[in-house]
């Protein structure tokens, strides 16, 4: 999926205004509505709570075990991988060279939210626990190995024996892991680790998920609403649809049982991959930012342009997308088409077909209520408003699409879930 | 008495038979040209109906196929001008209708109203396609097949037409630039249940931006060539292995491109072409398939049918989308394609015109090959015109749907290698027979024997590369196309000279042949009847290597008695007698091959000693000239020549009408029992003895073929390899008879009209 671009990261750190930060962005103006966006969103999901409630249940780590292994999970995809650091209290070491180690540790992470080339610490996504603080971090897979040696820096890498890992990265990795730093890999199964970090989070972690409201008559209709649980009935059962590079759809039964009914390789890697062959856009989120200023009635062929009109008997609009790309069919079309275009025409069309396939799946299941996840929702505003309106389209409003705070980190926070908690080790 | 099925062409002069035609069909009577257009976001198709300038087809007029391209569209519009101006120039129709679907009948209507002059009328699409499609299905054989290339025989047709409760529910999914998918209930009802907008537009539009090709044939050449592992993230680039535990090998895609953005900026434009195009045409044809098996489970429908401009014959296509098809439903549905994919809407488009959709009913269509088009180089499939006939039904005699007219299964690369050489290699036998055809007619035009020659060794061609082109590949569909391709280029009976000549001969020797078997005792004469049937039936123009006898006068009647032996092993003529004996039979239907000494020394004496069983005989003969084989005109003239002097003959024809002649319909050496003509399978109902005489009906057909009443199956190997496969020698003669097998009968849904319906459709019919 996505190659990690830092801007908004970045000139939102400290709580700075955007308008005061100097970045080399900001000098468009479209850029800033594209910003603005993204960080009112953020903020949206920031005024969401972000603790813990009833924390016990879940995290039971006992502080005398507390080594430096435990403390980390990792969930290695094809395009990203995403890192858990869980900040524990440095007095649970009884060892002082832990104890130093920790520190240093902390130091390692905690002085920037910017890693290397691509590592970023996504800092609002961060939950605090009565114990601690679990933390997000995020490297692109192929910079893997220079993630292990920014963080695990100064001898802090000899003292890690093991790391609880998820995703194909777990197992393509394993060997490199064991031969370079003498770290075994400690596998979890990809989708188990998914569902228990996501449904942990829906359980205990109040607005977690949220959803758009996609009438456009009221106000702020785009402003994320988080959902309000009734406790006295279950969240099972659900479709999750996690995007990442590719797309999985589960049918999650209830909390130990799902099936993997579907997906598609049309992903989050695709649009990056077609971006980076289409346009001289390099990174995801300028491809995302190109996209709201993009027209893609340019690129794609609309009911309009087949029949003049709308097609009446089957009440498809003229402005409908008959065919993406289909413009560019005709050789004449070539130049009048540009990057920002095309970006949109991809965003739309990859959206599109995700809700298409995830609607299918939930009517053939029975199921009211999707849940999309992975990175690619990742500060993609528009991509899951596209969503929302889409599933809500095809469902005559039926089928309501939920999105989640920390999108693509499920599996990682699973992963962590399950290599430290007594609860899920008898499951 | 002439046939309904041909024009006369005896002695007949091309020009001289073009006017027959007129008088045949006056100008009132016949119809005028139809035009189906759909016009869709890339691509225009065009149907339309043509009167048959060619006098020896067995058609009157025939369905024609092309497209171009939308952005052309005045291309389109000249080309259509051109047909009506033809047309006008025969026919005077103020009120010319021209039927129009897909978005551009929206479109262009004023435009084409403009430049037309003619009233355009507009069609809903999706009917269009379900229409085109139903017919299709129930009217063209061979048109559905299944595509797997993990099976030893990717291509696999679809045996019969299929019923309605079969058929329904269905979907189509027709990927043309962008993708309807429409439900069809019994009621023929449909409804547009979903669709994609990532259809064949997407692909193309998307490769004409990151390839160098110009065309979409071009795209889909070099996706032939690619890897798309070097463009498309697979789960073993995840994993570095199987998913095993959800079932995905490390070579299912996890994400189309995704290879891509992981190179360095300025290595990412660096992809192969050959790969990107691959890739993207997985991502399509793979989301379509994911789509539609989603679509059929929620509707529960087990029948997919894939449609539309986009498959395109294109192996890499079809596999995919039958592999994404299988994997999805686990093997329980396979996708099905159709022959004339891209045609479905303009074909319903042209059959929505005035009285079409009742005549389809009423009358027999028929593939043709001779100018097939395949839609690109890489296609697998070609798409015939299809020529009007009437109406062919089943023989009602045979015993079970499951009846396959075809002996040899032409699945094995050496058996289509030996056959397509065979006929290649004959080839200038047929081209020499033409020649000398052209010359008693005093043409001169040898051009069209060239042709010809060119012609049908393009077909073999394409043969050789995709021997399931034109449906499976047989014997019986060489022997066809032969037939078809000297039609098209003007030939009519180019063994008429050989064949007149055979039957003075033959004739002359029958009075004589009759009195030596009269005086015979009565035990004795089927022995001999059968013998001569069997050395009658040597004198095979078709058959390479007797043709070279015939061609040097080494063959007569009495030196094929001594050459053609008893085969050993299907030979069991007693039992016949035995049955014969128990006066078991009334009826009885003899199925002729060749003219001259066959017909005459064979048949007519075997005939005229069932006849003085008291058996009534049916006498089913081709109804249009191939190779030696007599036609029905052959035959009739025959019989009234032999009727002058044989009394028993005579009061059997003229008298009594107990010696009937028929016409099968055919014009083929071969016999397809499915489609016999609705005569002779009326007169056949009440049939209690069948009986197949010929290599290439006996043989090369119907061979296993079992019926419900008594049969008997007589010919001579005259093919090495036939003799070899089934076990025999070479001349070695065959007298296999098999009793009945009453147990059920054929589906009498089969063979929906009567007789009378079929004159009756006579009277408004596509003018055969």
């Amino acid at each position: 999926m996505p190659t990690i671009n830092k801007a908004h990261i970045k000139r939102n750190s400290e709580d700075k205004s955007f308008k005061t930060t100097s970045n080399e962005h900001a000098s468009s103006s479209t850029n800033n509505e594209i910003l603005n966006e993204v960080i009112k969103h953020q903020y949206a999901l920031k005024s969401f709570a972000r603790t813990i409630e009833n924390y016990e249940d879940l995290i039971e780590l006992d502080t005398k075990q507390y080594n430096l292994d435990s403390l980390f999970a990792m969930d290695i995809g094809g395009s990203l991988c995403k890192i858990i650091f869980f900040e524990c209290k440095s007095e649970n070491f009884e060892n002082t060279e832990l104890k130093e180690l920790f520190k240093s540790l902390k130091n390692n992470i905690f002085s920037t939210e910017d890693y290397g080339f691509s590592g970023i610490r996504d800092r609002y996504k961060s939950i605090k626990t009565k114990t601690g603080c679990i933390h997000f971090i995020l490297f692109e897979t192929q910079r893997v190995k220079n993630a292990v040696e920014l963080l695990f820096q100064n001898d802090i890498i000899k003292n890690i024996k093991q790391i609880s890992c998820t995703g194909g990265g777990s197992y393509k990795f394993e060997e490199y892991f064991r031969e370079h730093y003498n770290i075994e890999i400690k596998k979890y199964d990809e989708f188990k680790s998914l569902l228990t970090g996501l449904n942990a989070l829906l359980k205990y972690s109040p607005n977690e998920s949220y959803h758009y409201n996609i009438d456009k008559t009221i106000n702020d209709f785009d402003k994320p609403i988080p959902d309000v649980y009734d406790n006295s009935k279950s969240i099972f059962p659900y479709l999750l649809v996690n995007v990442g590079s590719g797309v999985s759809v589960l049918h999650v039964k209830d909390e130990n049982n799902f099936e993997r009914v579907s997906g598609s390789g049309i992903g989050g890697a695709t649009f990056s991959g077609l971006v980076n062959a289409l346009t001289n856009i390099n990174s995801f989120d300028e491809a995302l930012q190109a996209s709201r200023k993009g027209n893609s009635a340019n690129v794609n062929m609309l009911v309009g342009d087949i029949y003049g009109g709308e097609y009446q008997s089957f009440n498809l609009p003229a402005n409908m997308v008959a065919s993406f790309f289909g413009k560019f069919s005709k050789n004449d079309s070539l130049d009048k088409a540009s990057d920002a275009d095309i970006c949109n025409a991809l965003l739309v069309m990859i959206t599109n077909n995700v809700g298409q396939v995830a609607y299918l799946n939930a009517m053939r299941y029975n199921l009211t209520k999707i849940y999309f996840s992975g990175n690619f929702l990742r500060s993609n505003v528009v991509a899951m408003k596209a969503l929302a309106n889409a599933i809500h389209f095809w469902s005559h409003g039926e089928i309501q699409a939920h999105f989640l705070k920390h999108e693509g980190y499920f599996g990682a926070l699973g992963t962590f879930f399950l290599n430290n908690l007594s609860q899920y080790n008898n499951i | 008495m002439s046939s309904r099925f041909t024009f006369n062409a005896t002695d007949a002069h091309i020009i001289e038979l073009s006017k027959y035609r007129q008088i045949a069909f006056p100008k009132n009577y016949r119809k005028p040209v139809q035009i189906g257009i759909d016009i869709g976001g890339s691509l225009a198709k065009v149907v339309w109906y043509s009167q048959n300038t060619n006098s020896y087809a067995a058609t009157g007029g025939r369905l024609n196929f092309t497209k171009f391209e939308t952005e052309n569209i005045d291309k389109c519009i000249e080309f259509l001008k051109e047909i009506i101006k033809k047309d006008n120039e025969t026919i005077n129709l103020p009120h010319r209708v021209l039927k129009a679907t897909g978005g551009g009948a929206h479109k262009f209507n004023k435009l084409l109203n403009e430049e037309l002059n003619v009233i355009v009328e507009t069609e809903d699409e999706m009917e269009c396609l379900i229409t085109g499609l139903n017919f299709l299905v129930h009217k063209i054989p061979y048109e559905v097949f299944t595509y797997s290339e993990s099976e030893a025989e990717p291509m696999v047709f679809e045996e019969k037409v299929i019923d309605e409760e079969e058929l329904y529910p269905y979907i189509l999914v027709n990927i043309g630039s962008g993708v309807s998918i429409i439900k069809v209930t019994e009621d023929g009802k449909l409804e547009r249940i979903g669709g994609s907008s990532l259809g064949g537009g997407t692909l193309w539009g998307l490769l004409s931006l990151l390839t160098s090709a110009q065309t979409f044939d071009e795209m889909l050449e070099l996706s032939k060539k690619g890897k798309n592992e070097n463009v498309d993230m697979l789960v073993g680039d995840i994993y570095g292995e199987d998913y095993s535990k959800i079932g995905l090998k490390s070579s299912t895609i996890a994400s189309s491109c995704g290879k891509i953005f992981k190179k360095k900026p300025e290595e990412r434009k660096e992809f192969k072409e050959e790969d990107i195009s691959r890739s993207l045409l997985y991502m399509i044809s793979n989301n379509l398939s994911q789509i539609a098996y989603l679509m059929a489970q929620l509707h529960q429908v087990k029948r997919i049918y894939f449609g539309g401009c986009f498959i395109r014959g294109h192996p890499v296509i079809m596999n995919s989308l039958s592999f994404g098809i299988r994997f999805w439903s686990k093997g329980t549905i396979k996708a099905l394609f159709l022959r004339h994919e891209g045609y479905l809407g303009a074909l319903g488009a042209f059959l929505k015109h005035h009285g079409n959709i009742q005549e389809q009913e009423l009358l027999g269509f028929s593939e043709n090959f001779t100018k097939a088009e395949r839609i690109n180089t890489t296609a697998i499939n070609a798409v015939g015109l299809i020529d009007i006939v009437p109406k062919l039904t089943y023989f009602p005699l045979i015993l079970s749907d499951e009846y396959h007219p075809d002996t040899f299964d032409l699945s094995d690369p050496e058996l289509q290698k030996y056959w397509i050489d065979t006929f290649d290699k004959n080839l200038h036998k047929m081209v020499d027979m033409a020649l000398s055809w052209l010359h008693t007619h005093f043409l001169t035009n040898t051009d069209n024997s060239k042709s010809f020659e060119d012609i049908y060794r393009k077909h073999l061609q394409v043969l050789r590369r995709e021997p399931n082109a034109y449906g499976p590949l047989s014997v019986r569909s060489l022997l066809i196309l032969r037939e078809q391709c000297l039609h098209e280029m003007g030939f009519g009976d180019i063994f008429e000279h050989v064949k007149q000549e055979e039957k003075r001969t033959a004739l002359e020797t029958l009075p004589n042949l009759l009195k030596k078997i009269d005086a015979l005792p009565e035990n004795e004469k089927l022995s001999v009847l059968i013998d001569n049937v069997l050395a009658g039936n040597m004198f095979d123009w078709g058959a390479n290597e007797v043709h070279n006898m015939l061609q040097k006068g080494e063959l007569n009647f009495d030196s094929a008695k001594i050459k053609v032996k008893k085969s050993e092993k299907y030979f069991n003529l007693n039992e016949f007698r035995e049955s014969l004996e128990l006066n078991q039979y009334h009826k009885a239907v003899i199925f002729v091959d060749n003219s001259g000494a066959d017909i005459v020394l064979g048949i007519i004496p075997f005939a005229r000693y069932l006849l003085s069983h008291n058996i009534d005989v049916i006498l089913a003969a081709n109804s249009l000239p191939c190779v030696n084989d007599v036609t029905y005109n052959d035959l009739i003239s025959i019989i009234e020549q032999v009727t002058s002097f044989d009394k028993p003959i005579n009061d059997a024809y003229n008298i009594y009408g107990k010696l009937m002649v028929y016409e099968t319909g055919s014009g083929s050496p071969c016999l397809d029992l499915r489609n016999v003509s609705c005569d002779l399978a009326e007169a056949c109902e009440n049939v209690d003895l069948v009986i197949i005489e010929g290599m290439g009906r006996a043989m090369h057909t119907n061979f296993h073929a079992k019926f419900i009443c008594d049969s008997l199956k007589l010919a001579v190997f005259k093919n090495a390899s036939v003799a070899k496969t089934l076990g025999g020698n070479m001349y070695d003669g065959i007298c296999l008879f098999e009793k009945g097998e009453k147990i059920i009968g054929i589906a009498k849904s089969k063979r929906s009209n009567t007789f009378n319906e079929i004159l009756e459709a006579g009277r408004f019919s596509f003018s055969c």
